[in-house]
């Protein structure tokens, strides 16, 4: 099995537990406003790689990954899932911890999917709006695939971070914190976790290079105060829908 | 049993000198974790924040406070001197006052005067009259002896750096055995040494004799040193206290009488540790003041001065001395050698603040506790101020009882000793054999018979061949220097204090070193895997390089450019080992710069790898600024692949990291698992890079933004440390130069 890959990266301490290899497929079938890797995104032929490669690569530096393991990630990797599916069971023989980041918009229940959740242990799913209005605007996609993503990973009790990049002046209102709350409340905590990612410019520059137009350029990257004052709303209205979801043992189920 | 010794298990180091045995026998190893250190005393407190306005008086006048200009210092040279006697706990300075630099003309009277001269000082004219018409200096002989064609090579740069007119340093004594024996004690052994030596007077016994008489004389006025401060010395340390100052007086003798490059002070925290643990026992003592002991000594050590000049500064930035202590490890039996000590001297960098000094160095082997390993890696996160050595690549040959000198370099302590010979510039190698034997900076000829490249284009053969006949004529060259150097060093500079502290049968290492590794393997890779054109000079010297296709670049885990790399570092020791040497010294390797990376780039012209001419190299062995393009990891085990074996004085790599991409911080987590991330990652690059028989890493976690915030505003991060090839600065004394240099070094950040 051959996969079509950008680059890869040794050592990642921030795409999941521990320190991680991560191998970035080329790819995409969106085209976010403020994708930091747009070079990756883009649907073109690149290097190729087999699993047997990446299995080799990789054990070379087990030493270093003893509380950490590998990630794949984009572009949107699940456009080549059967490559994943066969380097994660290879990967497992080697018990290997396996991540994938997704946006999660390419899922149908289906068998491929199922083979998928027994060979990773982790799922980074980046929600792209709190709603299609939102998701539409920045992403040119709905987000309703992703939801029923998620909702298919917590019934299946699969560990999964969701993760919301903040763009002040887009996507940073109360109304959108509250929404987001509601959405997080949906899942059973033990299997979901949350973190905010920041937006940031360092992507910028790939897009002049492409010679593609890069749209948030009026967009600032949010302080700190602004970030940690994000994640106290947000923390706050999830906590809400948490124990209003305990309380009246309703299920808030989302409606656009 | 003597009465200083009571509760010390006895053995082999009642009867005879042997330091090792003690400490085997007598400390006790930790495995609990740092809940139990103290802060700051009131006493330190105040000594900490007069210390704090010195320093800030010395920045402000250029780097130097003061200079002496008067008194040629010798271990009793000077009246007592103090920084607050009342709040002192530990006493005794290189000079009468604080940061005031000493004069130590013996390695060149030039050079001393030089180097007061630089900050506005003048040498008393009767002194300079002794030194140039009465006294010869060891920077004189070298040059009485220099053949044509070292001058050419020293001139030329292509060796750079050699001590010919400072103190060659890397010595450590064995400061341990004036607590542990008293003085008296070890006079005695010396004598009894020196009247061994007896029958046919050949040259060697001759001098052995001399030198044995030396020694002793060294130990006596020490005793008068340490009485001028009011301890009699003459006797072993009694208690907690005593130990620190007895040490601390053995190791000021050093400093007071040799300016050598780099001052280390060997592996001193398991050994005081056994007089703390007994007091603490006895309750003579309380962990605060033992705590007390140990951060006025660290404060002591944070004092260290010497002279230097402008060259010597440019070379080795940030004023550093190199006291090394070495921390860790794992005993010959198994049992690990951390001790509580090993805690209380990292946290000198929680109570007095991060520093360069004394160079913090950790002994690291997966078989340390893993509460140590976690606090180390702590300190390393807030600090930045500690470097790692894999103990387990070392034991074998140095044993259990080493220590690092300088920067990267393992010697047994008291029975191993080097001659330290800084470094040739391998790219300079390279740009000979491409030029038959030309600088490619100034024209001249310095190499014979290396013949002349013919095409286009360069071919990997061909060239080479000739780097390899330029490689044999360096070491052979380079040896014979270095064989100049140390016999005048011996004969007009002798280290008699600190070869005192030594056994009298002692392992003689010649320590050679070589800068710009990674420039040449990667130039060797691109005429190897690409096509390289030289532009050459109407002179027919290559001037630039045309580059044309891509090839591997060292940091990429990558073996077409990796075996390129080992290769050199083999054939160069390989080469050395066939040279004859002085005193029958065992030549040794190290891959190491310092800082000294920038001065070379400057000095060398453009390099078939894309490097253009005067652009810095990378520091020690590193891979090239922005090339090592797979991640961290893979940057990390290309210079693993170098082998220890054939560079066994060192290998030195700096790890620069963002914080956020050591890991992620819970607090950005809603249900995120409350894991201290960071810590335990930091712990496992360590394990991994170690497993992997990596000899050395400095770890920097530091923002990028707030370096050069530093570099624009020196007052707003006085205290900002940050490591570079083999030792810490503090970063505002670092040349602009320097600093951006820093600044564009490979940072290991993600997105």
């Amino acid at each position: 099995m051959i996969a079509n890959y950008h680059s890869i990266d040794t050592f990642s301490s921030v795409d999941g537990p521990g320190i991680r290899y991560v191998i970035f497929l080329q790819g995409c079938n969106m085209l976010c406003k403020f994708c930091h890797n747009v070079d990756v995104a883009l649907n073109v032929k690149n290097k190729q790689i087999t699993v047997d490669e990446v299995v080799n690569d990789f054990l070379q530096y087990q030493s270093f990954y003893k509380n950490g393991g590998i990630t794949v990630s984009g572009g949107e990797p699940l456009l080549q899932i059967d490559f994943i599916i066969e380097l994660f069971k290879k990967l497992k023989q080697y018990n290997v911890h396996t991540a994938i980041q997704t946006q999660g918009t390419l899922f149908s229940k289906n068998i491929k999917y199922y083979e998928l959740l027994k060979v990773t242990d982790l799922f980074i799913v980046d929600l792209k709006g709190v709603d299609n209005e939102h998701s539409l605007k920045v992403c040119n996609k709905k987000i309703d695939k992703t939801l029923e993503f998620l909702k298919f990973l917590d019934q299946n009790n699969k560990s999964f971070v969701i993760t919301y990049v903040l763009l002040p002046g887009i996507n940073d209102t109360d109304y959108c914190f509250d929404k987001l709350g509601s959405i997080l409340a949906m899942f059973n905590p033990v299997n979901m976790s949350f973190k905010l990612l920041p937006y940031h410019r360092l992507g910028a520059n790939k897009w002049q290079k492409l010679g593609l137009e890069y749209e948030l350029e009026h967009i600032k990257e949010p302080t700190s105060t602004e970030i940690k004052q994000a994640m106290q709303a947000i923390n706050q209205h999830y906590q809400y829908y948490l124990a209003l979801r305990s309380n009246q043992q309703v299920s808030l189920e989302y409606s656009n | 049993m003597n009465k200083a010794w009571l509760g010390f298990k006895e053995g082999k180091w009642t009867t005879t000198i042997d330091v090792r045995d003690f400490i085997q026998l007598n400390y006790t190893p930790y495995d609990g974790d740092e809940s139990f250190l103290e802060g700051i005393s009131e006493k330190t407190k105040v000594l900490f924040e007069k210390y704090n306005n010195l320093v800030g008086e010395e920045m402000d006048k250029g780097g130097v406070l003061n200079v002496d200009t008067k008194i040629v210092s010798k271990i009793n040279s000077h009246q007592p001197g103090y920084l607050d006697q009342e709040n002192e706990v530990i006493v005794g300075l290189q000079t009468d006052e604080p940061l005031k630099r000493a004069f130590m003309p013996f390695g060149g009277i030039r050079v001393a005067k030089k180097a007061a001269e630089a900050y506005g000082y003048k040498i008393d004219d009767e002194i300079v009259k002794i030194f140039t018409d009465y006294r010869k200096t060891h920077n004189q002989g070298v040059f009485d002896v220099y053949t044509s064609e070292m001058r050419k090579a020293r001139h030329s740069g292509v060796i750079t750096g050699l001590p010919d007119g400072y103190g060659r340093g890397r010595i450590i004594g064995d400061y341990r055995r004036v607590p542990l024996y008293g003085v008296d004690r070890l006079i005695e052994v010396k004598e009894q040494e020196k009247d061994a030596l007896d029958g046919t007077m050949t040259d060697d016994i001759i001098r052995d004799r001399e030198e044995l008489t030396e020694q002793i004389k060294a130990l006596q006025e020490l005793k008068e040193m340490a009485l001028s401060y009011g301890y009699d010395i003459s006797r072993p340390a009694e208690d907690s206290k005593e130990a620190v100052q007895w040490l601390y007086f053995a190791y000021l003798g050093a400093i007071k009488e040799q300016n050598g490059a780099a001052m280390s002070l060997g592996r001193v925290s398991i050994f005081l540790d056994i007089y703390f643990e007994r007091d603490l026992k006895s309750g003579k003592y309380t962990e605060k003041e033992i705590q007390e002991l140990v951060d006025q000594f660290v404060l002591k050590l944070r004092m260290v001065r010497f002279a230097r000049t402008d060259e010597y500064n440019e070379l080795f930035s940030g004023d550093p001395n190199w006291v090394t202590e070495s921390i860790g490890g794992v005993g010959l039996d198994g049992r690990h050698l951390i001790t509580k000590t090993s805690f209380r001297m990292l946290n000198t960098l929680y109570n007095l603040g991060p520093s360069p000094e004394p160079n913090l160095t950790v002994l690291w082997s997966d078989k340390l506790p893993l509460n140590f390993k976690k606090f180390a890696a702590k300190v390393s996160i807030d600090t930045s101020s500690i470097q790692y050595e894999n103990d387990n690549v070392m034991r074998d040959d140095y044993g259990d009882d080493y220590a690092i000198s300088c920067c990267v370099s393992p010697m047994a302590v008291g029975k191993e000793m080097q001659f330290f010979g800084a470094r040739a510039n391998l790219a300079k190698v390279l740009l000979y054999a491409i030029n038959d034997g030309h600088d490619e900076v100034s024209g001249e000829k310095i190499v014979d018979n290396v013949g002349k490249l013919d095409g286009e284009y360069l071919q990997f053969d061909e060239v080479y061949e000739k780097f390899n006949f330029v490689l044999d004529w360096l070491c052979r060259l380079y040896i014979n220097t270095l064989n100049v150097i140390h016999y005048m060093h011996d004969k007009y500079a002798y280290e008699r204090l600190q070869m005192a502290l030594h056994d009298y049968n002692i392992r003689r290492n010649l320590a050679t070193g070589i800068a710009g590794l990674s420039v040449v393997a990667d130039s060797l890779s691109a005429i190897k895997y690409a096509k390289v054109k030289p532009i050459r000079n109407e002179q027919g010297i290559a001037v630039d390089f045309e580059v044309e296709g891509e090839f591997p670049c060292f940091g990429n885990n990558d073996d077409r450019v990796d075996q390129i790399a080992r290769d050199i570092v083999i054939r160069f020791k390989e080469n050395l080992q066939k040279q004859h040497t002085y005193r029958n010294a065992r030549p040794t390797l190290s891959i190491l710069t310092i800082t000294s990376n920038v001065v070379y780039g400057k000095k060398t012209g453009a390099t078939p790898d894309g490097r253009k001419k005067g652009e810095p190299f990378a520091p020690g062995a590193n891979p090239m600024h922005g090339r090592d393009k797979s991640g961290a990891l893979a940057s990390l085990m290309s210079v693993a692949k170098l082998p220890f074996s054939y560079a066994n004085d060192g290998i030195s790599n700096t790890f620069s990291i963002i914080p956020s991409a050591l890991g992620d911080d819970s607090e950005e987590y809603i249900n995120g698992k409350a894991t201290p991330s960071r810590i335990n990652n930091l712990v496992n690059i360590l394990d991994g890079y170690f497993a992997k028989n990596a000899h050395h890493l400095n770890v920097n976690v530091l923002n990028r933004e707030m370096l050069i915030a530093a570099m624009n505003d020196k007052n707003l991060y006085p205290n900002l440390t940050i490591r570079v090839s083999g030792y810490a600065v503090n970063f505002n004394r670092l040349t602009r130069t320097q600093q951006e240099e820093v600044i564009n070094r490979t940072f290991h950040e993600r997105l």
